[in-house]
């Protein structure tokens, strides 16, 4: 009756303690995952504001472009995280430069990217899909600051 | 009573190589996904400084070829001391070598750990030549962990490590 009883116990406690480890670990890697999505994400943003700067003050519609296709050629194309990764909305950067005015503010890009585990093992224990927003920034150099898009290629400050 | 203890003896082996198992296939992957996030990061960080140098080299030395050469050496101290004991290659040392003869582009994870194993990563920067500067770091990083309980996507004894920035030099150089 004793030795029943105690292999009632191991078993009870086995199905206890295994789905808590099996969460702890699919947790940590999920949580690992959103790190390195996160900072990637970070990247493709903060790409995007360079790029935007790769136009000529107040040429909004180059600006756009540039932007959005550094953010989506940086947010990564073969990572490991990449089909877990999905845009939501896609870049929108704006500040003084795409308007045209000379000004030191710098450009900041923003866009909504979702990351979902629901195709994966981890999705197990990472039931929601975790929305991530972020800013990228980047400031316009004087060089660029002086040259506008509708006045030619001389500077005019 | 002889039996007895044996029979004991044998259960708790028994026992002790089933939650050892249980217990590393836990472990490892733990450890295998820390150094992979540690290792990716320091891979983000290094795509981005890179590109952020070769647009503004090609700006201050007028050609995006001499930029390109610039990145390397910019990025790959910091590189160097996140990757444990993984080697950090120029692709432009690289690529001059016979196993790289008609590779085109940078190479991806799987494209380095083919032609140069697991613990090499390198960092490719170019352009297109169409206006996109690309900063590419690639490869398989060390691992710690035995194969067996490794990362489903990782090789034996390696962590995929890709990261990719992109960015247009647009009409507007400088």
């Amino acid at each position: 009756m004793s030795r029943r009883r105690e292999r009632a116990q191991a078993v009870i406690e086995t199905a206890l303690v295994i789905p808590i480890m099996l969460i702890l670990t699919f947790g940590f890697i999920g949580l690992m995952i959103e790190v390195k999505a996160t900072s990637e994400y970070r990247l493709a943003l903060n790409m995007a504001a360079e790029a935007s700067l790769r136009a000529p003050r107040g040429d909004m519609a180059q600006s756009r472009q540039l932007a959005a296709f550094a953010f989506d050629h940086t947010l990564n194309p073969y990572g490991s995280e990449s089909n877990m990764l999905h845009v939501v909305d896609p870049v929108n950067c704006s500040g003084d430069y795409y308007a045209g005015i000379e000004s030191s503010q710098p450009v900041t890009c923003t866009a909504n990217v979702q990351l979902d585990f629901s195709r994966s093992v981890i999705g197990f224990v990472w039931q929601s899909s975790v929305t991530m927003h972020a800013t990228g920034i980047a400031r316009p150099s004087e060089h660029r600051r002086c040259v506008q898009y509708l006045s030619g290629d001389g500077p005019t400050c | 009573m002889n039996v007895a203890r044996a029979g004991s003896r044998g259960q708790a082996t028994v026992e002790f190589a089933l939650v050892a198992v249980l217990f590393f296939g836990l472990f490892f992957p733990i450890v295998d996904s820390g150094l992979w996030a540690i290792e990716s990061d320091a891979a983000v960080g290094a795509a981005g400084r890179g590109t952020v140098i070769a647009l503004g080299a090609a700006h201050d030395r007028g050609s995006l070829q001499t930029a390109e050469r610039l990145v390397f050496p910019a990025v790959s101290g910091p590189l160097h001391a996140a990757m444990m004991g993984t080697a950090v290659e120029d692709w432009f040392e690289v690529n001059s070598q016979a196993r790289w003869t008609g590779f085109v582009g940078c190479p991806k994870p799987a494209d380095v750990a083919d032609r140069e194993g697991v613990g090499h990563v390198i960092v490719c920067a170019l352009n297109d030549g169409v206006d996109h500067v690309t900063v590419s770091v690639a490869g398989y990083a060390r691992s710690f962990v035995p194969p067996v309980f490794g990362l489903a996507r990782s090789r034996a004894w390696g962590l995929p490590v890709g990261e990719t920035a992109t960015v247009p030099i647009g009409t507007f150089p400088g």
